[in-house]
Formats: structure tokens, sequence, C-alpha cells
């Protein structure tokens, strides 16, 4: 299946910050260092790419928004490999990648379907795990995720989803703590009612 | 004289004695305030209803992820940029540990918890032949320890709650263990001091068996001993980790063992040593 052509923009039109520029970084750091980073993305980008399509997923609430969101990140983060500080987690640089691709490029093109990102069609092209009639509660809980702003949703997935602590979702949004504590309060709230006003499927917990 | 007063019961800080982030002078002193203040009982209350588990709903959105076109593009990408892609199709992360934030334990997580691992396993927990193929681990070779820790990782006291009780169920299910490894799994042998057995799973990997037997340790935290055929040389037993768990393994007249939890290496180490000894 062929996806939307990416609209990335090639480095030439998008400054980078003095010093922290492809070339002249690897003038800088030299050949090797250069070389290790580079490994160190390309290795490290496979293993991430379902995590990746996950957090586009919950941010576009779209699959193949998703999927575009995960090819467009890796082919910046392969561009600014140098960018990359080895030792440090790998998943949060990608993460902030994808977020700053999502935020400022695609984003504003995208009208939402209204699929949403639990749309049965999701299940069945999981490379035939289609088999997400399991997974009832799973899915409802997901359509109420899905139905927060999507501040709030966000934080919820950075949070709960991917286990990140208040001060790390923090850094990542470039928010203060407090904002996410107070996003994760206000999405409580909100399912909260939803729980009260029956408008669910759930069991009680 | 009214220290709730002074107290921090916002949303904000109920929301972190929720997910158990608080400090413990912090989180007394907000169960203390709590305790004086029924508004802010019914705030926390409501946050509560609030709850899902979050976490077992994501991991099924994981699931979903279409991970061979992922790989493809990728492939592509770097095939594009005259890059060998140098990492292959080892990526079937587990997710990140996750402190226990969704709200206390009921009988809807576990199913959710469930649900998920269920799509690990090709029959479920209840079918006779019960040979899972744990397809997300046999359609990786990223080597058989990674592969097992990364489904053990998914485990939870819950998972284990759904294992076939009754005695008959789980002698059948541990002597075709044996049968598919060929050895010999007596309980005495699968027996451990330290450890209360759950139940017996046989998984495959690359066409390979894969027992694992299950245990919860403390009466909470989920302990596997993995068991698989192997042509490589005896391995005196070696501590690792792997995907947040401690890991004890050893290779020993043709067979691969391998005891995790997540449970401190020392601990782990005491309880692998009776394992060595029972299958010396």
């Amino acid at each position: 299946m062929a996806f939307p052509s990416l609209r990335i923009k090639p480095d030439g039109d998008r400054p980078a910050p003095a010093g922290r520029g492809t070339v002249a970084a690897r003038g800088a750091m030299g050949d090797s260092e250069f070389s290790l980073r580079r490994k160190e993305v390309q290795e490290g980008l496979p293993p991430l790419l379902k995590r990746l399509w996950r957090y586009g997923l919950v941010l576009s609430g779209d699959s193949d928004t998703a999927h575009e969101l995960v090819q467009a990140t890796c082919l910046r983060a392969l561009e600014k490999c140098d960018q990359f500080q080895p030792g440090t987690q790998i998943s949060r640089w990608a993460y902030t990648i994808l977020r700053s691709i999502w935020m400022n490029e695609l984003r504003s093109r995208r009208v939402r379907t209204g699929n949403g990102f639990v749309d049965p069609e999701i299940a069945l092209i999981a490379d035939g795990i289609g088999e997400m009639d399991t997974n009832l509660l799973a899915r409802q809980v997901l359509k109420e995720v899905e139905r927060l702003p999507e501040g709030q949703r966000e934080a919820v997935f950075l949070v709960y989803g991917e286990g990140l602590s208040y001060r790390e979702a923090a850094d990542m949004l470039g928010i203060p703590q407090g904002t996410v504590m107070s996003r994760l309060a206000a999405a409580r709230a909100k399912l909260a009612d939803l729980k009260d006003h029956g408008d669910h499927l759930l069991p009680a917990e | 004289m009214a220290p709730a007063d002074h107290s921090d019961l916002s949303d904000e800080t109920l929301v972190a004695f929720i997910d158990e982030a608080l400090s413990p002078t912090e989180r007394r002193r907000t169960a203390d305030a709590l305790s004086r203040n029924a508004e802010a009982r019914a705030r926390l209350e409501r946050l509560r209803r609030g709850g899902r588990p979050f976490g077992e709903a994501f991991d099924a959105l994981l699931q979903a992820a279409p991970e061979h076109r992922l790989h493809a593009m990728f492939a592509d990408l770097m095939a594009k940029r005259g890059e060998t892609a140098t990492v292959g199709f080892g990526g079937n992360v587990a997710p990140m540990r996750r402190r226990a934030r969704s709200g206390g334990s009921s009988a809807w997580q576990m199913a959710a918890a469930a649900a998920v691992v269920a799509l690990a396993f090709a029959g479920g927990l209840q079918t006779a032949g019960y040979f899972g193929t744990a397809r997300q681990i046999a359609e990786q070779k990223p080597g058989w320890r990674e592969a097992a820790s990364r489904y053990v990782a998914l485990f939870s006291k819950e998972t284990l709650e759904g294992m076939p009780r009754d005695q008959q169920a789980r002698q059948a299910n541990l002597q075709r263990a044996a049968q598919v490894l060929g050895l010999p799994l007596s309980d005495e042998r699968i027996a451990n001091p330290a450890l209360d057995f759950q139940g017996t799973q046989i998984l495959q990997l690359d066409g390979k068996p894969l027992a694992q037997i299950s245990y919860l340790f403390d009466g909470r935290t989920p302990v596997a001993l993995c068991i698989i055929r192997t042509a490589n040389a005896p391995q005196t037993a070696q501590i690792e980790e792997r995907h947040g768990l401690n890991i004890v393994h050893w290779v020993k007249g043709g067979y691969g063992f391998m005891v995790i939890g997540d449970i401190p290496g020392p601990e782990l180490e005491r309880i692998s040593r009776t394992f060595r000894a029972q299958f010396s």
C-alpha cells in the first residue's frame, strides 16, 4: 500500500542551531565519533518502530498518519544522527522528533477522519494478528482515551502507557511537571464522568 | 490546629497519591489530611473512578502495530540512503516497566491483562493441546533468553491466576512439557522452597519447544523457570538483566535453563541453585 509522500523539508531549509548542524558537528566530533553515533541511531531505531507507531497513533488517531510519522521520524533521525547523544535513551530522542514533526508539520494539514485509533481496521492490519476481539476491554479503554483532548491524552499515554515519571513526561512535552499532573487529573475527572453517566461499557473498577 | 487546612489536597496531589508518586512523607501527610477532609476524599474517589487499565490497553495497541510494514519501510529508507539495515527484525520491544498506576487491581484489569497475553498464545490456557505459538516470539530471532524474557516481562500475578488450578491439569501440562523437551519433569524436580508453583506452558521458539514453568515469589511476584533444548556446550550459571528482570541462566546436559523474575539478584541466585541441583 502506498502512503502519501512526505513533506519533510530537506536539511537545508531548516537551519540547525549553531554548532549543531550536521556538517559542523561532524567536523568537530571527528569521523569515528560520527560513525559511532550513526551506528547507534541506525541500530536503535528498528526496535522502536512499533512504539513510535503507537505514539503516532495516539497523537494523530489515524494509522496511516502514524506510519507516515514513523517514516518521517526515522528519516529525520538518520539525517540528524550527529545530534544524538550516545548513552542517552534513543527512544526519548526519537519520540521528541516524532512529536515535533507532528506538531509542526503534519497536525495542521490532517483532518481527523473520525476513525480513531481503535477502529477494527487497525486490528486487522496488524500483520495478521487480527484477534483483537479477545481484547474488547482494552479497546474500550482506548476509545475512552481517544475522546480526551490531545494534551490530556498524550499525558495519559506517556505516564500510564509508557511509564514515564511526571518529570520525564514534562521534560519531553516542554511543560511544567504540575501541568502534566493537572492534565492527568483532568483526564481522570473526565473518564470518571464517562463512567458515572453510563456512557461506557466498562464494568466498575 | 488544623493541619488539613495547610495540606495540599489539590487534584494534582491526589493524582500523585493514586499513582503512588509521592514520597513516603508526602504520602503520609496526604493520607492524614484526607482522613480529615471529606470533600477531598470525594474528589479522590472521583479521580480513582477515572482510572483504567491504561497500560494494558496501550499494550494492546502495540500488538496491533503493523510490524512488518514498519520494518520494510525502515529497510527501504536505509536502502535509499545507501546504507544497509544492520539490525533485522529483532525489535519486538516489551513495554517499559510500569509502575502500578492504573488504580487498584480488579477483575476487569486482570481480564485486560489476560487479553493482552492471550494475543501471544495461539490457543488459550484451557485448550487441551495448549501449544502456544507465542507468535511475536517465534517471528523474531533475538536469542531465546531475549525472546523469553520479553514475554515473561508481560506477566503479572493476575496473568498466573488465569492458569489452570486443578492438580490434574497442572500435572498434564507439566508432563506434556517433559515429553516435548525429552526431559523428566517431576513435581520434586521443579519444586522450589522459595516459590509457589503456578503452572506450565509450552511455547515455541523458531520451531523449538520452550517450557515455561511459572511460580509466584512472596505470593505476588511472577518468577519463571524456562527450559529449552540446546546444542550449546555446558555453561555455568551467569546473571544478567533484561527488560528490567533479573535472570540466572546456565546450560547443562543439552538444555538451556533460565530463572527469571523481578526479584533481587542474590535471591534469584539462591533460587536458581536449588534448580541447578535438581537438574544436575
